[in-house]
């Protein structure tokens, strides 16, 4: 052991000997208080090491000990009880979620079934074109197509994130407005059909698509006139909303214009206190 | 060893030899030791990475929970009430008689036809009247407006004489409002078909539509109303690029 | 052993005690135990180089304790406390590992 030091501190072999600073902060010496007192004892006679049996020493150890024990309790605590009651509540999200999606499928199944049924079976039958498009129209019916795929995510975690550095609800809302705006036929954000009873919000700091909080990174696909979409979202007002989000806040934004982009059926189309007037009966309306 | 003692600057040509003969694989104990503690922290990593990247539910403060929790059950609900509908429509078209399966389409038709906003549209729902001044009101005051009628389970929307459909858009032109392409002037008048209580409870949610509303010197007012008509009717056009997923 | 059986006597006594500290205090705590840390590291490296001395170790304790808590509370009067809690969590940080680094050395042989 006193080879490794004197190494260390021999000048002539050291080519940072000036660095006494770093050298005193990599690998520091032993305490000189120890060193002097080891040297002071030597050369009276006693052994080097005063040992560990000492009243003093014990009440220092059980100070210790006690400071320990005290500052974990109080720095956890209040953590601590909060962090179960978070963590049963995220369990019971992703329970719930994990419902909701296999509902969703199982409505997707039922629907194609239900189609089959009807074609077979339907009488007096209904204008099965008028069906279909009316399916289409409303969102019932997954569609493919030429149009876009945007991928926004958080800016990197870093040391000095803000809140701002998010993507939040309402940039989502703003994209999608401008891609409807510039002719987009169906969209989906991160696989949920957007509806005309579809929302997009926040709950906290989740965004929240027709009830279901999407995980990161957000992928919005668009079905339309590619080039405009691609304009509108390089160049367009859409566009430097989207050069501020990534100039500004760091966010990542990925545009991706794609041949064959599908969007699948939405699951929630059924209208509960809505109806149509009787004076023009649906078949009317439409014949 | 002793290349290390004699020359203080190694050329580079040793070097690159000691580095190949590090990179070089042998099977000893402490190679093998090594490999497992890079395959280790090579794990950790990427679990690190894919953590972050997860859905941040760890991030959401206790509140935030619950409101997505409350979110998250409601959509089961409401997908499961879909079921049971489309259940015994599927139920009605297996055993029922013609006329009854009949029914059961045209029921789902005239959703389908609501919410593509292709028929009038009565029912209970609230009547709102906003008022702005020129310029105040944004066009992101009406996607909000939108998002909360929506949210609060409105299934038929109508502002000025525009329907409003999954479509629909909001822009600006020259200081006045643009919906879906049209010019719609203020005050403006908005219908909304759903649980009237629902829709106006939502209008009156502090920090939401109305009160950035009055934050511009502007007034909302909000009616109830058991039997009110949207006759407003979204023109669909043939859609030119999205066609359907042929079903297998 | 004696300050090993004392250290668990204290940790036991605070969980059992479980004191509420006073908020005040509470933003010295985690710098006073990672000065702590650093004293007893630094302690068994001394035994470990036969060089301990309890009045040592014990002053060594207190006055890191305190000059970390004076660090806190002037960085809090400058408003760069966070600032220089972190610089005393680097600097002792780097202690305790090289001190660590020492203890291995000795137990271990590497």
């Amino acid at each position: 052991m006193r080879f490794l030091r004197n190494r260390v501190a021999d000048p002539d072999r050291d080519p940072a000997a000036s660095m006494a600073l770093l050298r005193e902060v990599m690998d520091p010496p032993l305490d000189p208080g120890y060193a002097s007192w080891a040297e002071a004892r030597e050369a009276a006679g006693l052994p080097r090491s005063t040992g560990g049996r000492s009243l003093l020493l014990l009440v220092a150890a059980v100070t210790l000990g006690f400071l320990l024990s005290v500052a974990a309790q109080t720095l956890r605590t209040p953590d601590s009880a909060d962090a179960t009651t978070r963590e049963e509540l995220s369990h019971r999200i992703e329970v719930a979620d994990g419902i909701g999606d296999e509902r969703a499928a199982q409505i997707e199944v039922l629907r194609q079934e239900i189609q089959a049924l009807q074609d077979l079976r339907a009488r007096p039958p209904l204008d099965p074109g008028l069906a279909d498009a009316a399916a289409l129209q409303a969102g019932a019916r997954a569609v493919v197509g030429e149009g876009v795929v945007l991928t926004l995510n958080d800016a990197p975690l870093s040391a000095d994130s803000h809140d701002g550095d998010r993507v939040f609800s309402r940039d989502l809302q703003i994209i999608v407005n401008g891609l409807w705006a510039t002719g987009a036929e169906a969209i989906a954000i991160n696989g949920q059909r957007l509806t005309s009873t579809s929302t997009i919000r926040f709950a906290g700091q989740a965004i929240v698509v027709d009830l279901k909080a999407l995980a990161r990174p957000y992928v919005i696909e668009a079905i339309g006139p590619q080039d405009q979409l691609v304009d509108e979202l390089r160049s367009g007002g859409t566009g430097t909303y989207l050069t501020e989000l990534r100039s500004d806040y760091g966010i990542l934004v990925k545009l991706v214009p794609e041949d064959e982009v599908t969007v699948p059926s939405a699951s929630r189309l059924s209208t509960r206190v809505a109806t149509v007037p009787d004076t023009t009966a649906t078949t009317e309306d439409n014949s | 060893m002793s290349e290390q003692q004699s020359s203080m600057p190694v050329s580079t040509r040793h070097a690159w030899r000691r580095l190949g003969r590090l990179v070089r694989p042998r099977l000893s104990t402490g190679n093998v030791l090594a490999a497992l503690m890079t395959l280790a922290v090579g794990f950790a990593l990427v679990t690190q990475v894919q953590a972050a990247n997860d859905v941040a539910l760890d991030e959401l403060r206790e509140t935030d929970l619950i409101a997505l929790l409350d979110d998250v059950s409601e959509r089961a609900d409401t997908l499961e009430a879909e079921i049971r509908l489309l259940e015994s429509d599927k139920r009605a078209l297996e055993q029922g008689s013609g006329t009854e399966a009949a029914e059961a389409a045209l029921t789902r038709l005239t959703s389908h036809q609501i919410l593509a906003g292709t028929v009038p549209v009565e029912g209970p729902g609230v009547t709102m009247t906003v008022e702005a001044r020129e310029g105040g009101f944004t066009p992101t005051m009406m996607i909000d407006l939108m998002q909360e009628l929506r949210n609060a389970g409105a299934e038929a929307i109508q502002i000025g004489a525009v329907r409003v459909v999954a479509t629909s858009w909001i822009g600006i032109e020259d200081g006045t409002l643009l919906v879906d392409g049209q010019r719609v002037e203020a005050p403006f008048r908005i219908v909304a078909i759903g649980d009237p209580h629902t829709l106006s409870g939502a209008m009156a949610i502090p920090g939401g539509f109305t009160d950035s509303v009055r934050g511009i010197g502007g007034n909302v007012q909000v009616v109830e109303g058991e039997q009110l008509v949207i006759d407003a009717l979204h023109r669909v056009e043939e859609p030119q690029y999205a066609r359907p997923v042929p079903s297998e | 052993m004696i300050p090993l059986i004392g250290l668990a006597a204290g940790i036991v006594i605070g969980l059992v005690l479980s004191p509420t500290v006073p908020l005040w205090l509470e933003p010295y705590l985690p710098i006073a135990v990672i000065a702590a840390l650093d004293a007893v590291f630094g302690g068994i490296r001394a035994a470990l180089e036969a060089a301990f001395n309890d009045k040592v170790f014990v002053v060594s304790v207190l006055s890191n304790v305190l000059v970390a808590a004076l660090i806190v509370l002037l960085g809090n009067q400058l408003g760069v406390g966070a600032q220089l809690s972190t610089g005393v969590v680097v600097v002792l940080g780097l202690r305790i590992f090289s001190n660590v680094a020492a203890i291995r050395r000795h137990l271990m042989g590497a």
